[in-house]
């Protein structure tokens, strides 16, 4: 209860982008974020999520790894190279520990195994929005 | 009175009389006892000479100067000549004549005949006798030896030309007697056997035992049968002796036990079971492995069939009503589970040939192979296989239901978030109410799939082969959108078909899964998954194609061998397709293939197309 209510808080004025193959998964997880956050973009795979990325640049990234014509994996590598230091979060049904293993290598924030646990999002969007500001102030440091 | 002692003397003596004119040689008394042999009438004799009676083949020329000459010196004369009965028999007669004067000084000839015909006959009969005896004796097929008084009287030729020599003594010059020549070997005689008792008689007391004598000559050793018998003859005691020559008939023999020998060992040394019977199924032979699995001996089965033997007993290899087919001139084989005469239960592939006599069937060659540990392996392996199916069937439903779970999970917690932000509104609350009850029927669709792959569907049922891969497609949909499978299909298999339903559904789940996986590790993108089903006028084809790249060539003779896997152990159990073999050969009579293509592999199975008429055997099961 009280951890929504400061994540609501916290996430104002931030932006995020949920790739997820699944519809009626897509459709929950962003009628979850559309109450948290001012704005949620949504990409059916890998490919239209780079798209997305570049068209909207979100501050967070949600994303599933098992999706047709480009999975999760492949995409955090592009996006990666366009902007190292955003903050994602994957969401997988595939937790095994060849999959977690690649995943702590391309450097995410968290993995949440579906089915989501929405305490575990929760926390793991506060640890993603923290990412934003100490990137942003390390970016202010790093100009001053 | 005298006269008439004589007259009487004269006509009833034993002795024919004649009396002949000397100078004309006309008869002119005769006795009583003559007309009677010759059936004469004293009137027929009249103005006849002597010569007039004789046979035309006698020797008339020189008789009456012969007798002329030797009646004037000697007063006497005999000869024998064949006369002529009144009949026309021919009598032999021997006579002697005298030369008498009457009392008028008359020379006469008094003829003293005898007939000699039986005595001739005798003489006959007794030459004929001692050719027809040496004629034995020479064409005997035997060497021939006569002993009298234990001396060797008496050979045949054959005898002489054996030993090369041209008399008893020539050969008594070469060698001491026929017995110092028989060579010592086992199951023939010898001069040790007999020691002191002479060799003749003991030969006459061995007479019932199977006699043989080695004889070498000229570096070759002759068998011979010896046969000795005990004759009187002539007031002696004579040995004779028979050596037959079975040389010939001995390496027969000797060939023949040689090739029963090495028959027995061969048909004994075979493990299968082998038996053969006559046109009738009696039975004309078998092995010891045939012996020891009916418990019966080759004696005890011989001439007769399996009903004599065992009664009406369904537990036979192979039932005579089945060998009929055999007329025909074709195999029959049968597989199937069987008792031993020990109540063990056993597993034999019998094959059963027709018997040939030159081109007719005369019987059959029955051999069964025991492959009672390869169908345990096999049972073993479905049961394995069965679980492995299992696993892969729950992997599957875990793959598809994760998303409605993961759906189903959060529309719940939205609600929950909603009521913890205190944005309640019911008509959303009843929006992801209907969204949580389509996803749970979702769930249970899929339930209802996997359970009819489940159930252990023993009956054979009316499907179509078009609707089978559109069931393996459902149930495989999560895992070919996640892997991004383009799927092509071409149905043309419209026909019923009766099979075992959930057994079809299985292969060509196999096989999809495989070719996804296959596309999954060697392919990014662009897979692709081709699906065809022909309707020929016999059979179906249906081909599954991918374009993951194809199989090795060293392992694509392998991927129907059971346990082979090209997956790494924790994930291929290897039986998936060798469990898809055996149902499409096994079950369902039909055959798979795979072959390399392009830019994948493709997988054929043909099953037979049912007959117009499809009827449903309810009783009909699968193992």
């Amino acid at each position: 209860m009280l951890n929504i209510q400061k994540l609501k808080k916290e996430a104002q004025g931030i932006s995020v982008l949920v790739v997820e193959d699944s519809e009626p998964i897509r459709k929950q997880i962003c009628r979850f974020l559309e109450k948290i956050f001012t704005c949620v973009f949504q990409a059916q795979n890998g490919e239209k999520g780079i798209e997305m990325y570049e068209l909207n640049k979100p501050d967070i990234i949600i994303t599933d790894l098992n999706m047709p014509v480009m999975d999760g994996h492949e995409m955090i590598k592009a996006i990666k190279i366009i902007n190292n230091s955003i903050p994602i979060i994957i969401t997988s049904a595939h937790s095994n520990s060849e999959t977690l293993l690649e995943s702590i290598h391309l450097g995410i924030v968290d993995f949440v195994p579906k089915p989501v646990d929405f305490e575990l999002i929760q926390n793991a969007l506060l640890k993603a929005i923290s990412k934003i500001e100490t990137s942003e102030n390390t970016s202010r440091n790093e100009a001053e | 009175m005298r006269n008439n002692i004589y007259k009487e003397f004269f006509n009833n003596n034993l002795i024919m009389h004649l009396l002949l004119d000397m100078e004309t040689n006309k008869i002119l008394d005769c006795n009583e006892t003559f007309l009677d042999k010759f059936n004469f009438h004293e009137d027929d004799l009249f103005e006849k000479k002597f010569v007039d009676l004789f046979h035309p083949n006698s020797k008339v020329k020189n008789y009456q100067e012969n007798m002329y000459i030797q009646l004037k010196l000697k007063f006497f004369y005999q000869d024998d000549v064949i006369l002529l009965s009144f009949n026309g028999d021919k009598i032999s007669i021997a006579y002697v004549a005298h030369l008498i004067n009457d009392e008028n000084g008359k020379k006469l000839i008094c003829l003293n005949i005898q007939d000699i015909s039986a005595q001739i006959k005798n003489n006959r009969e007794m030459i004929e006798n001692k050719i027809l005896l040496s004629e034995l004796i020479e064409t005997a097929p035997y060497l021939l030896l006569i002993y009298k008084e234990n001396q060797l009287d008496h050979v045949n030729i054959k005898f002489l030309h054996f030993f090369n020599v041209n008399s008893i003594s020539s050969f008594f010059e070469n060698y001491v007697d026929i017995d110092s020549l028989f060579i010592e070997k086992d199951g023939y005689i010898s001069k040790n056997m007999y020691e002191d008792t002479y060799f003749l008689e003991y030969l006459l007391e061995n007479k019932n035992k199977s006699m043989k004598v080695l004889i070498e000559k000229n570096g070759m050793k002759y068998t011979f049968l010896v046969i000795c018998t005990k004759i009187h003859h002539l007031n002696e005691e004579k040995y004779i002796l028979r050596l037959l020559d079975i040389t010939y008939m001995e390496k027969v023999n000797e060939d023949i036990s040689k090739l029963k020998d090495l028959y027995n060992n061969v048909i004994n040394s075979i493990e299968n079971l082998i038996f053969f019977k006559d046109e009738q199924f009696r039975y004309l032979g078998c092995n010891k492995a045939y012996e020891y699995f009916t418990g019966k001996s080759l004696s005890e089965l011989l001439y007769k069939t399996d009903e004599e033997i065992f009664g009406k007993n369904e537990n036979s290899l192979i039932l005579d009503s089945k060998l009929k087919y055999i007329k025909n001139n074709s195999c029959y084989s049968e597989s199937k589970w069987v008792k031993d005469f020990q109540e063990n239960e056993k597993f034999f592939h019998t094959v059963v040939s027709p018997m040939y006599n030159n081109t007719q069937v005369r019987g059959i060659v029955s051999n069964s192979t025991d492959l009672t540990k390869q169908k345990q392996l096999e049972n073993i392996m479905v049961t394995q296989s069965k679980h492995a199916a299992m696993g892969e069937m729950i992997g599957m439903i875990a793959h598809q239901w994760r998303q409605p779970i993961t759906a189903i999970s959060m529309g719940a917690n939205n609600m929950i978030v909603d009521i913890d932000l205190d944005d309640t509104n019911l008509i959303e609350f009843r929006n992801i109410s209907t969204e949580i009850i389509t996803q749970t029927q979702y769930l249970s669709k899929t339930i209802d799939d996997f359970r009819n792959f489940f159930k252990p569907n023993s009956k054979k049922e009316v499907t179509q082969v078009d609707m089978l891969i559109e069931e393996s497609f459902s149930m495989l949909t999560h895992i070919l959108s996640t892997a991004d499978v383009k799927i092509y299909k071409e149905y043309s298999c419209i026909c019923d078909i009766v099979t075992f339903k959930g057994k079809l559904l299985q292969v060509f789940i196999n096989i999809i899964k495989n070719a996804v996986d296959a596309l999954i590790s060697s392919r990014k993108n662009n897979r692709k998954l081709y699906v065809n089903t022909i309707e020929l006028e016999e059979n179906l084809v249906i081909s599954i194609k991918d374009n993951a790249g194809g199989i090795k060539s060293d392992v694509i003779s392998k991927i129907f061998d059971p346990y082979f896997t090209t997956k790494g152990d924790n994930i291929g159990t290897g039986l998936g397709l060798y469990m898809s073999k055996t149902i499409i050969e096994k079950h369902l009579d039909g055959r798979i293939s795979v072959d390399n293509i392009e830019d994948g592999c493709c997988f054929t199975i043909t099953i037979k197309k049912p007959n117009k008429q499809i009827k449903l055997n309810k009783f009909e099961t699968s193992d």
